[in-house]
């Protein structure tokens, strides 16, 4: 074994998770195999596609987001209620993830109209916003005591909110649109169209510190976050929506069922802006939100469940080119829609299982991923990233998570 | 974590007084044997839903707490004594308070509770009945269907207990077998629709036939 193998000294888990762990896996071991995959129903022009993966490079920012269809939508062949739209301009970067009420008639209808209005809305509008003010991220170094930073910022939440207001008569023209089309669809409302969304824009300030300007805008689940890999376990993420979930599971909001164009207050309310020190950037819908619950700890466990599945790459994990540390295999698991096919990778929980050791033992020795992106097959390690994350989207396993997974993630070289 | 999976409880309060024994009581084993090998067999069901089993006769109580189907093991159900239907309630709303988990910001919280109660008489034990009621309906809300079972059954008190009453005519194991079909229909029904998020209430699938809905 490796001699630096005994530097790391992990933290032992004095909890009993162990258990629960070992019944989950028995569970999922059985009902592996029963989940079927069934291709979407129909053959109209509403059909979406079963995958989605996405990819903008810029010198020194990634911004990678993929979409999957969920178990249960592959079970019952019906349409994954998904969609996200990415974009930048240079550094500059926007997400806009969208999921349809399940519930709802053509929610995924309009799911992607508000991902398309926002895109398309905060493409011309930040470019206008950045040519009109010069300097603006000196001013933004200054920090909120700065009048100019206050005032870029309030202008980024004015063209946010705007991109939100866009979405929704993006959702009104496509309900009138289905009207005028069929004379049977006279019945249909704007409730029909009912989706979640999460938007966020992203300004690196190029400062020394490595800060950045995030505005962000959040109607229903799902979670938008920073995360600070330089920093220690307990402050590195940074939840900056507002989630709307009620007393029991699955109670939320809609961009349609707020009157957004007649309530400033609620657009105000759900806009935040932050400023400081991030490098990641996390939007997602509650497909993979759920599974990363609590999400200030929950999310620690996915930045290092994508490292250790090299979906994205972290400084400590990749700087150390000959490190081994003894970790446990892949987990293996039938493909859905070719149980032929399994698919191997990598588990937080199960890493932690057999350290005998919980996140935060993993945080802070997160070189010891390194040997578990070792362990994934060349194939798959040698996919473009966006790539890396659909697979990994499609295929990671847990427990009662059978909905469709939507993650957009931005990683920003701040050096 | 896995001790935050979100959850759909289940709860079955079965009737054991006397009139069940002989075919009901047996109808009734024989429907929970058909319920659990029907849940095992779909994956949602088997990750999702636990089940619970709460008898009454003279007295009530929880043989089954809420458990995983995997690791479910059949009850030993016998009849005999009165219907103490009121002293269910109590024990229904004891086991909700302390298994149900609420969403806080640590834990997601389960899915609204199923609540499945068979019944073949009147409460005997009037005044818990009243009283129990009463009490449920400060209880977190759950989704309740009622049936009772054969001619001597009160649908008026059931009323009292929520507006999903069914009722069915015989107590022959084949309209037995038919409830406990549509009773792991329902449960497969709701472990799809969770995500309906913005449904407070589910909705119910037709009753079988031979049953009629109480208005």
């Amino acid at each position: 074994m490796d001699k630096r193998v005994n530097k790391v000294s992990l933290k032992k888990r004095t909890d009993d998770a162990q258990n629960t762990i070992f019944l989950d896996r028995r569970v999922m071991d059985h009902t592996a195999s029963m989940w079927k995959y069934k291709p979407i129903y129909g053959n109209d022009r509403d059909k979406f596609p079963e995958y989605r993966c996405e990819a903008k490079k810029d010198h020194n920012v990634e911004i990678i987001a993929a979409s999957v269809r969920g178990k249960k939508h592959k079970h019952e062949g019906t349409n994954c209620d998904d969609w996200f739209e990415i974009g930048n301009l240079d550094d500059i970067i926007f997400m806009a993830v969208s999921d349809g009420a399940g519930s709802e008639k053509y929610s995924r209808i309009g799911a992607r109209a508000v991902c398309n209005a926002v895109k398309q809305c905060l493409s011309s509008e930040l470019e206008t916003l950045i040519a009109n003010k010069p300097g603006f991220r000196l001013n933004l170094s200054l920090g909120f005591s700065d009048e100019k930073c206050l005032e870029f910022c309030n202008v980024l939440a004015k063209v946010l909110q705007h991109s939100v207001l866009k979405a929704y008569e993006a959702v009104e023209d496509v309900l009138l649109e289905r009207k005028s089309a069929n004379a049977d669809n006279s019945e249909i409302s704007i409730r029909d169209f009912s989706s979640t969304l999460l938007i966020v824009v992203v300004i690196p300030l190029r400062n020394t510190y490595g800060e950045i300007l995030a505005a962000s805008f959040q109607i229903g689940d799902g979670v938008i976050a920073l995360v600070d890999s330089k920093q220690d376990y307990c402050n590195a993420v940074k939840i900056i929506g507002v989630s709307d979930s009620g007393e029991y599971a699955g109670e939320t909001k809609f961009l349609t069922s707020i009157d957004v164009k007649n309530n400033i207050s609620e657009l105000q309310m759900r806009t935040k802006i932050f400023l400081g020190r991030a490098d990641t950037v996390f939007v997602m819908t509650d497909g993979v939100a759920d599974d990363y619950f609590p999400y200030r700890t929950g999310l620690i466990r996915l930045y290092c469940d994508l490292v250790a599945n090299d979906v994205i790459k972290d400084e400590k994990v990749n700087s150390s080119d000959d490190f081994h540390y003894e970790l446990p295999q892949p987990l293996e698991y039938p493909w859905i829609n070719d149980p032929s096919q399994k698919v191997k990778l990598n588990y937080m929980k199960h890493i932690c299982d057999f350290l005998k050791t919980d996140d935060l033992g993993i945080w802070d020795n997160r070189q010891i991923l390194r040997s578990a992106v070792d362990k994934l097959e060349p194939l798959y390690k040698a996919a473009e990233s966006e790539e890396k994350l659909k697979i990994w989207l499609d295929n990671y396993i847990e427990r009662g998570s059978f909905d469709d997974r939507t993650l957009a993630v931005a990683k920003l070289d701040l050096r | 974590m896995s001790n935050f999976l979100r959850r759909l409880p289940v709860y079955l309060l079965l009737d054991c007084s006397g009139s069940m024994i002989g075919e009901p009581i047996e109808a009734v084993r024989q429907g929970m044997k058909a319920l659990l090998s029907e849940l095992r067999g779909d994956p949602q069901a088997l990750e999702t839903a636990y089940l619970s089993v709460i008898t009454f006769d003279s007295s009530a109580r929880q043989i089954i707490p809420l458990t995983e189907l995997i690791e479910f093991r059949e009850p030993q159900i016998n009849a005999g004594g009165a219907t103490a239907l009121g002293g269910a309630i109590n024990v229904l709303i004891d086991c909700i308070n302390k298994e149900v988990r609420n969403a806080t910001d640590m834990q997601k919280g389960d899915w609204r509770p199923l609540v499945f109660i068979l019944t073949d008489g009147t409460p005997t034990d009037e005044d818990v009945f009243k009283q129990a009621v009463k009490s449920l309906k400060n209880v977190k809300t759950a989704n309740i269907i009622a049936c009772a079972a054969g001619a001597d059954a009160d649908t008026s008190w059931l009323k009292l207990i929520t507006d999903n009453v069914l009722m069915m005519n015989t107590l022959s194991s084949g309209d037995m077998s038919r409830f406990f079909a549509w009773v792991s229909e329902e449960i497969k029904c709701s472990a799809r629709t969770m995500d309906a998020r913005n449904r407070n209430m589910i909705g119910f699938t037709p009753p079988p036939t031979g049953f009629v809905q109480i208005k």
